[in-house]
């Protein structure tokens, strides 16, 4: 096919140009979008990566006219089949667009779905409002369609409500209503952000599916650069309400040039080195309330340019389809240039060498857990959440527990704190002292000192009407752990400084705090208790790229100067493997394989954590463009008669398998 | 319908009736009271009760497929744009407090008085209030013939 000048082989749909949106919230002028120019061509899966509040979403948005109330867009153009949409004045124009023309599924699919009608009902609904299809035609047509994203028992499940499914059939709805109009443009806002690796490559595979069926162009809103690197064909990368480069999925990822761009590619942990700090980006984007000055990353490159304050930098075309907004471009600037790339070649080489793998042989055992089992009452009927896991924790390890959300890791996690009470069964020794036993209060008073937990949540874990002082002291009053008031403060400001917050918070509430900050409360109030065993549980999950490499980083300092062992729980490999000693990969309450993190890696041998593995995004295109996604089935055991047991197939690398699977196993192990 | 969902059917009718019955005398009284005499009350009363049987009686019209086109109908946006689509999700249409489903509210009287509308078909419901409404007129004017001058 002939290829445009600008790199594009299908003709342009929608040109957005200087788009600027603005908010009115308390009386204040907030400008979202300030200038933001992209086109979009026919077919094309165009990718917008970028921090949480850089404006992707809202961008997106005001091109189908969902913006929230007190939002507009005040200045641009946004040109669509011929007409300036950024003109449009009344809800009725929108409706000619959206759904029909340019549809779009959100993040959370609930926020999507009505949760008081059957799903069958909210697809036929569009069906009908769109073709004017009769209801049974419209019913038929619904049915379809939620067999064409994967939904089994289509009809049966069309009767049922969203509360009755997951979350990622739940965002499969969504993609069949969005796409029941046909639309031309799907964008695509953060879709799978929410949900496991395994869920989130399936609905990446169903998107690419559709979008070649029906010849439609993808906007992807993400901050997942491994997500990017598997479906984008163009990159935009957004901050502070602009987009700063702009360039095929190669180049961004091959050559970046804007600051921020490399930055957040640096800040990934797969391309960080065990033992090594992460790269990660200091200070929080601006504060778009403010009028900004010069470059808007300026105040948070540590390498940026006197000019860099001043003046904001012009579009530099690097090549015909690679432009960015940076200084740094101009040809005055080439010396630096050079120099700031020679810096970052030595600094590549200097973190290079690797973490020394943990030593086993002499280790100390701190935790074993021997056939534990969950079991909880669902609806009359018992249901086993754990069931009959085993395993050790070494002092000064990190073993990572890993697995698809339902698959009980953090019901381990709790069992081992001591949540659960009657439900639990097995043992778990701490210390050589069986803790599922009932305790003494001493005891019990010595192990909760110990053993201290993190939250996924941040926010959810804090109280909220709690200044960060008591929320930090809250386990020395329980336990009387200072002598005076001065003791305490002394030990509240002491931890924060260990965990990167200044003192002067503690008379801070926690809604007065960014995500990454939070986490660090969570961290400092399980901290100040002086434990020597945490469980963090998914702690960075809910967190942006840049302030996720912050608190791992945090995490890390943390082990290697207080001798602190982890077991942390967490669905995102690729950060699991920069943090642990060890791996156990967990699915339906049993783990299914454990072996240290380099040799999981490198030889998984259970069906499926090489399903879990094929499915981690990694951030590089011709990688990514290469992998083969492999998918689970129990089925594919028989365990009628050969029952599986729990074997150790290789020093230290432990496996559920049967005999016939063992020795399948041993021979892939061979080769 | 059995005899008990009747009976639930017949309390809905009764409700929607006296529902109606409640706020319009009570629109009659404060026409009755701003003119200081009777007449006007029993004016109001006998107008209003004509209004609910034309009502009831364009209700039943509508139950049967005919359309006063532009009188009661929603535009097609805001019949039809589906929830997906639609800017502000929790919007909800005014709704005042006397008009509200006693369901919603716990109070003891709840299981004896409430009237789930959801148990009945939407022709049925549409068949209650053409029932209602004409209840209401009709009782309307003979309160209006009841009252002396």
């Amino acid at each position: 096919m002939k290829t445009a000048l600008n790199g594009h082989t299908t003709p342009l749909i929608l040109s957005a140009k200087n788009v600027e949106v603005k908010f009115n919230l308390r009386g204040k002028t907030l400008t979202a979008v300030r200038g933001a120019s992209l086109d979009l061509y026919k077919g094309e899966t165009l990718a917008i990566v970028g921090e949480s509040g850089c404006g992707k979403s809202v961008f997106t948005k005001s091109f189908i006219g969902m913006l929230d109330k007190n939002g507009y867009i005040s200045g641009g153009s946004i040109t669509y089949d011929g007409e300036d949409m950024a003109k449009y004045t009344t809800e009725q124009e929108w409706l000619k667009v959206r759904g029909k023309k340019i549809a779009m599924v959100f993040q959370d699919p609930m926020t999507s779905l009505n949760p008081v009608r059957t799903i069958g009902e909210q697809i036929t609904e569009v069906i009908t409002w769109h073709f004017g299809t009769e209801h049974e035609q419209a019913k038929r047509e619904a049915i379809e369609l939620l067999k064409r994203v994967g939904i089994a028992d289509a009809e049966y499940r069309y009767k049922q409500y969203p509360n009755e499914f997951s979350g990622g059939m739940r965002q499969r709805v969504v993609i069949a209503t969005a796409i029941a109009c046909r639309p031309e443009i799907l964008i695509c806002d953060e879709p799978t952000t929410a949900l496991d690796v395994t869920v989130q490559a399936q609905i990446i595979r169903l998107i690419k599916e559709l979008q070649k069926e029906l010849d439609m162009t993808v906007v992807y809103i993400t901050h997942d650069l491994g997500v990017v690197a598997s479906v984008a064909d163009w990159v935009g990368v957004m901050y502070a309400g602009q987009i700063i480069e702009y360039g095929t999925v190669h180049e961004i990822f091959k050559q970046p040039a804007h600051p921020y761009t490399k930055a957040l590619l640096m800040s990934l942990p797969q391309l960080g080195v065990k033992g090594n700090d992460l790269y990660s980006i200091k200070g929080a984007p601006p504060n778009l309330f403010k009028k900004i000055e010069g470059d808007a990353f300026a105040p948070r490159n540590p390498e940026a340019m006197e000019i860099d304050f001043e003046q904001e930098p012009p579009r530099f075309d690097i090549t015909p389809t690679h432009w960015a907004k940076t200084w740094l471009l101009h040809p005055y600037a080439e010396i630096y240039r050079k120099e700031l790339d020679s810096a970052e070649h030595k600094r590549k080489i200097s973190a290079t060498k690797p973490e020394k793998p943990f030593g086993y042989k002499n280790a100390e055992k701190l935790l074993q857990v021997k056939n534990l089992s969950v079991n909880f009452k669902l609806g009359g009927k018992e249901f086993k959440a754990v069931d009959s896991v085993s395993f050790d924790i070494y002092k000064g390890e990190t073993l990572s527990l890993v697995g698809e959300s339902g698959s009980g890791k953090t019901t381990i996690g709790r069992a081992i704190m001591r949540i659960y009470n009657s439900n639990v069964s097995g043992s778990i020794t701490y210390k050589d002292e069986n803790i599922v036993e009932k305790m003494s209060k001493n005891e019990t008073k010595k192990l909760h000192m110990e053993m201290q937990m993190i939250f996924q949540d941040p926010m959810a874990s804090l109280n909220e009407r709690a200044k960060v002082d008591y929320i930090i002291s809250e386990g020395l009053y329980n336990y009387h752990l200072f002598d005076s008031e001065a003791d305490r403060m002394h030990k509240v400001e002491e931890i924060m400084q260990e965990v990167g917050l200044p003192k002067e918070f503690s008379s801070r509430f926690p809604h007065e705090f960014s995500g990454g900050q939070r986490q660090r409360i969570g961290i400092a109030r399980s901290l100040v208790m002086n434990p020597e065993f945490v469980v963090a549980d998914e702690p960075i999950s809910a967190l942006d790229v840049s302030i996720r490499a912050q608190v791992i980083n945090l995490l890390n300092k943390l082990k290697r100067e207080r001798g602190l062992t982890y077991l942390f729980i967490a669905h995102d490999l690729s950060v699991v493997r920069f943090i642990s000693d060890r791996i156990a990969v967990i699915n339906k309450g049993r783990i299914v394989e454990l072996a240290e993190c380099e040799e999981l890696f490198a030889n998984p041998l259970h069906p499926y954590t090489k399903a879990l593995l094929s499915a981690v995004p990694y951030p590089d295109p011709d990688v990514e463009r290469s992998k083969k996604l492999l998918t689970y089935d129990r089925a594919m055991h028989n365990y009628t008669k050969d029952k599986p047991l729990w074997t150790e197939i290789k020093e230290g690398h432990f496996v559920l398998a049967n005999q016939a699977e063992i020795s399948i196993y041993r021979t892939e192990m061979e080769k | 319908m059995d005899a008990q969902q009747l009976k639930r059917y017949i309390r809905l009718i009764y409700t929607k009736a006296f529902r109606y019955l409640g706020a319009v005398l009570v629109l009659c009284a404060l026409i009755g009271g701003i003119y200081g005499n009777r007449l006007h009350f029993v004016f109001a009363s006998c107008a209003a009760g004509s209004g609910f049987l034309c009502w009831g009686w364009f209700t039943h019209l509508k139950r049967t497929g005919f359309k006063l086109v532009g009188f009661g109908e929603k535009t097609a946006e805001q019949a039809k744009t589906p929830y997906i689509w639609r800017i502000d999700k929790q919007k909800r249409l005014h709704k005042p407090s006397f008009m509200m489903t006693n369901a919603d509210f716990d109070d003891d009287l709840v299981n004896a008085t409430a009237c789930n509308e959801n148990e009945f078909s939407k022709e049925n419901i549409i068949a209650s209030r053409m029932y209602a409404r004409a209840a209401c007129g009709v009782m309307l004017i003979v309160i209006s013939f009841i009252v002396n001058i």
